[in-house]
Order: structure tokens, then C-alpha cells, then sequence
């Protein structure tokens, strides 16, 4: 991620990263079996935010507070565990309750994926 | 030296806009160009179509086929709500929260065809070349710092 810019800056700062964060796990047991994609029902799906060298770290930082409501300290951490890792967890649970979060984190412009554990 | 509040929230709840002319129709004319690359699918803007699921195909297709359309209309309503109020001198707390959207999504396609990377000199290899293009990229940056500073 980038740090913020002042206009005369001529600073890019680096990207963020992590390794998976604490995952605010929902429970995922009462999904039904929908495709054959879901072999493993029972496991959460984890919605990941990436590195990536544009998008600001505040704006990282606000956007995890807008989505999720997670306090400043928790917003921060998670962007800092993507600025130096290179991803982080942000959020966990149902196939459909991850595309959603993942949904909205595009249409803010972050980097997300979603994977099952 | 101190520069001056473009973007301040009011008691209200509104946020007044101090920008200057140029800036102001900076803000009015990229938003619109980017809206012709989305539709172009341009390359420049891949990061405004993000992949969700990068290790299954089958699931990525579904993906696309149900909200894809849904986000690029999403950006475009961000993107004419920057452009149509570039003008104005109030905005209110929602319209604030589309130009930080379109703010970003400007960056993004600013920064892909600028191939902005993790290292600091890449702005600067790209200033050499294409100099404007960094320097509204720059300014964009600074400008969203600001919103988020305001919204926070």
C-alpha cells in the first residue's frame, strides 16, 4: 500500500501484507451443500486483502472500519499484517456471506479474494 | 508552511469544498475518461475488475455472471457523482463517500498505466515520461488523504 501523499511528496510508500489475521469466524455448518464446489461445507471461507502499491493505507484502514466495523485498532492492525505480510484475513464465514464482503471490498477498490481453509 | 483545508466537514454534516478552478476540472474530466476505458475494458482498468476467486474458474464465471455488471455500474455512479459535483461548494456525507470511491478508482487506473510499484522510484522513472500523469495522480493522492482525514 501506498502512505499518504502530501502534493509535493514524491513518496510511494509500499504495500501492505499479512498472513491470515484473527478471523471473525461465523458459523458456517447450516450452509447447504449447494454445487459440487462445496466439498468441505464445514470449513469457512476467508475473504483475503492484498498487497498492493496503490491503494493508500489510510484509506485501507477506513474502508475495514466502513465495511466491517472494526475499531481503529483493529482496522490498523489488519492493514499493517497486509503491508507487511503481503495479505490478511479480514473477514470469515459462509461461501455467500464472503462473496458479499468480498463484493463490497471491490467496489471500494481493494484488492480481495476469497478462499476456503 | 501550511496548506489550506481543500475538503472540510461542517457541523451539519456537509463538507465544503475549497478547490481551485484547475483542480476543479480535473475532477470533472477523469472521471469521465475512465468511464470510456471501463467500457472499453481497457487494460488499464483490471484493478477496477478485480478477480474473486483466483484459484477456481468455475466459481469466478459465476461471480461475474451475477455482479460483475453490478460493480462496473457501481463505479460508473461514483465516478458521475465526482463529475457532477466537481462544481459544487457543499457536498453531502454520501456524495463525500462516492468521491473517495472515484477518487480511488482514478488512482487506480492512474497507477496501473503508470505501473506505480512498491518501489519509491517508480514515480519517479514515471515522472521522465509522462510527467502530467503524475502529477494528477500525486494530487489525487493528497486530495483523498484529505477526504479520509474529514470522513474519519
Amino acid at each position: 500500500m501506498s502512505a499518504t501523499s502530501s502534493p509535493a511528496s514524491e513518496t510511494t510508500a509500499s504495500e501492505t501484507t499479512t498472513k491470515e489475521a484473527p478471523a471473525e469466524v461465523s458459523p458456517v455448518g447450516e450452509e447447504q451443500e449447494t454445487d459440487q464446489t462445496d466439498r468441505r461445507p464445514d470449513l469457512p471461507w476467508r475473504v483475503i486483502v492484498w498487497n498492493d502499491p496503490i491503494n493508500l493505507m489510510t484509506y485501507v484502514t477506513w474502508v475495514l472500519q466502513k465495511l466491517f466495523g472494526y475499531s481503529k485498532a483493529k482496522a490498523t492492525k489488519l492493514m499493517m499484517d497486509v503491508h507487511t505480510k503481503g495479505k490478511a484475513t479480514v473477514a470469515s464465514g459462509t461461501r455467500e456471506r464472503a462473496e458479499i464482503d468480498c463484493h463490497r471490498l471491490h467496489q471500494y477498490g481493494l484488492w480481495a479474494t476469497i478462499e476456503q481453509d | 508552511m501550511r496548506f489550506n483545508k481543500p475538503i472540510s466537514k461542517k457541523r451539519d454534516g456537509t463538507f465544503e469544498l475549497k478547490l481551485g478552478e484547475t483542480e476543479r476540472q480535473l475532477l470533472k474530466s477523469l472521471p469521465n475518461e475512465v468511464k470510456q476505458l471501463l467500457d472499453d475494458k481497457d487494460e488499464s482498468t483490471i484493478r477496477l475488475r478485480p478477480i474473486t476467486y483466483s484459484a477456481d474458474p468455475e466459481l469466478e464465471a459465476e461471480v461475474i455472471r451475477l455482479v460483475g455488471d453490478d460493480l462496473v455500474e457501481h463505479h460508473k455512479f461514483a465516478l458521475d457523482t465526482l463529475s457532477d459535483t466537481a462544481s459544487e461548494s457543499l457536498v453531502t456525507e454520501d456524495q463525500m463517500v462516492a468521491w473517495l470511491q472515484a477518487i480511488n478508482q482514478v488512482r487506480l487506473v492512474l497507477g496501473t498505466k503508470l505501473d506505480v510499484t512498491d518501489d519509491e522510484d517508480s514515480l519517479r522513472v514515471a515522472t521522465a515520461t509522462n510527467p502530467a500523469m503524475v502529477a494528477s495522480y500525486r494530487y489525487l493522492s493528497w486530495l483523498q488523504s484529505c477526504a479520509i482525514e474529514e470522513l474519519s
